[in-house]
């Protein structure tokens, strides 16, 4: 038996083909092949390189969800520790364009993995400073405000 | 890539509402004008209380009192009404946050308020279970219930906790070993079971009514003569500062008289007080609460130096009880 195969193109004009069920877990591509059946998809907004890692997330996961009657608690906790792997060797630029094609393609546990990932990545700067570093944000408070800050937050964190 | 300025505001959400540690959110608040707007807007420290601890969904407002109000001023500045509101309710709840979760740990009852029913008073007063020792001097220390023959009947010992609210985190009791009765029996119960509340202020009687909010399981109690460990599968924040400590199945029959007793040596409560930081407002009919802010100093270092309740004072207490006891019940007059 032959799956079906669909045709994901990226931002540069790679063609990515991809078993149907693979693809199928985004909700948009779900539905846009149901309505433009045999047609090739352009995704104009994902780089070949995210998309490849969107695929490689949705390929282990629909193998997984496949795995039938037979699969126990346990696969399910290897599937989540290869979700904090899969997610642990993504650098901070690419976690977000990752975290941004889950919104976009629409594929919730891709996103609440990346959120999370993000999330852990500001619990674990020591202070406001680390976050603006790491996430590359200009601090536009006045030195005022900042004091006011300081002093509101007077408690030790 | 600061996603909090760039990406559409349920993403934001979806990201900083996965912080599950208060102070992270404090941080948060600190990064950029548009980082603390969005905490603030967004109400994520109030949502993660309520997270963190589902009974605060009984507070519907807060209460400033007036020395610490011009400390609350607007941080910036060129905000409107709604948001210095929403600015408060931020401060206010991630001092409620951080109280509840890294305050010390501390003994937290404060009083001894009331027993379902003692066999004998002055000296097997509830008081005595306030004392950890098992005896003081040659006096045996406990509280005992009045002997009753069915089994089932449950007995109760109510409790004030230090603080409108405390959380308690663990809770222990010593059943009491009777070295004075033939084979040093164990009066345990089959089970505890423990409810925390507030006092019922809409009650029209005259007796105090309590109104109790949480109860958890029945923990089974072992008929042994050691402190009993009962760690309550989450944290729970009592609203109001009352504590019943249920106990339900009497297990130990005294041979003297044939009737089933509960003794207990000791009960014991850990948890976090939230006294010097907040307190709150009778509850209205709906059984809300006014959350009051008593001060914005670090719940860490306005930390008592409280001592334990002396002997003398429970003596006094249990002294008083038995006053109480004899004025309510004249002696019967001889025939």
């Amino acid at each position: 038996m032959s799956k079906k195969m669909i045709v994901l193109k990226s931002s540069e004009g790679v063609s990515f083909v991809v078993e149907e069920a693979v693809a199928r877990q985004s909700k948009i591509i779900s539905f846009l092949v149901e309505e433009f059946p045999d047609r090739e998809l352009p995704l104009t907004n994902m780089t070949s390189e995210i998309l490849r890692k969107t695929i490689e997330y949705c390929k282990k996961h629909v193998v997984e969800d496949d795995g039938g009657g037979d699969s126990s608690s346990s696969s399910s906790g290897d599937l989540k520790e290869w979700d904090v792997k899969f997610v642990a060797e993504i650098d901070q630029p690419r976690l977000m364009d990752l975290l941004m094609a889950a919104n976009y393609l629409d594929i919730p546990s891709l996103l609440d993995v990346t959120c999370q990932k993000v999330a852990d990545t500001i619990a674990a700067c020591n202070d406001e400073k680390e976050i603006r570093a790491t996430f590359n944000i200009e601090n536009d408070f006045t030195e005022e405000e900042v004091e006011a800050i300081r002093m509101e937050n007077q408690y030790p964190i | 890539m600061d996603f909090v300025k760039n990406l559409d505001r349920d993403m934001s959400l979806a990201i900083l509402s996965c912080l599950d540690d208060p102070s992270d959110l404090v941080r948060a608040s600190a990064v950029s004008r548009s980082w603390r707007h969005f905490v603030i807007k967004q109400s994520l420290s109030k949502n993660l209380c309520l997270k963190l601890f589902h009974q605060l969904t009984s507070v519907d407002r807060i209460i400033e009192t007036s020395n610490e109000a011009g400390s609350s001023s607007s941080i910036l500045m060129d905000d409107d009404d709604d948001t210095r509101v929403l600015e408060r309710e931020h401060r206010v709840y991630a001092l409620l946050a951080k109280g509840c979760t890294s305050s010390p740990i501390r003994s937290c009852i404060a009083d001894a308020i009331v027993a379902s029913t003692t066999d004998n008073l002055p000296e097997e007063s509830i008081f005595n279970t306030l004392d950890a020792r098992g005896r003081i001097g040659y006096t045996p220390s406990y509280w005992s219930s009045t002997g009753h023959h069915n089994t089932s009947v449950p007995e109760t010992l109510l409790y004030k906790l230090k603080g409108d609210l405390c959380v308690v985190t663990e809770l222990s009791i010593q059943p009491l070993r009777a070295n004075f009765h033939p084979g040093s029996p164990i009066y345990s119960s089959h089970y505890v079971r423990f409810r925390f509340g507030h006092l019922d202020n809409h009650s029209q009687e005259d007796e105090n009514k309590y109104v109790w909010t949480h109860t958890s399981q029945e923990f089974p109690m072992a008929q042994e003569n050691r402190l009993q460990k009962f760690k309550l599968p989450e944290p729970v924040l009592c609203i109001g500062g009352y504590l019943l400590v249920e106990f339900l199945g009497r297990v130990q029959r005294c041979e003297m008289d044939g009737l089933y007793y509960i003794c207990v040596a000791h009960v014991k409560v850990m948890g976090r007080s939230l006294a010097k930081s907040f307190g709150v407002v009778d509850s209205d009919i709906s059984g809300k609460f006014a959350l009051k802010v008593l001060s914005y100093s670090d719940p860490q270092e306005v930390d008592e130096k409280e001592t334990e309740l002396g002997v003398r004072e429970i003596r006094r207490r249990i002294l008083r009880q038995f006053v109480n006891f004899l004025q309510m019940h004249p002696p019967v007059e001889p025939l």
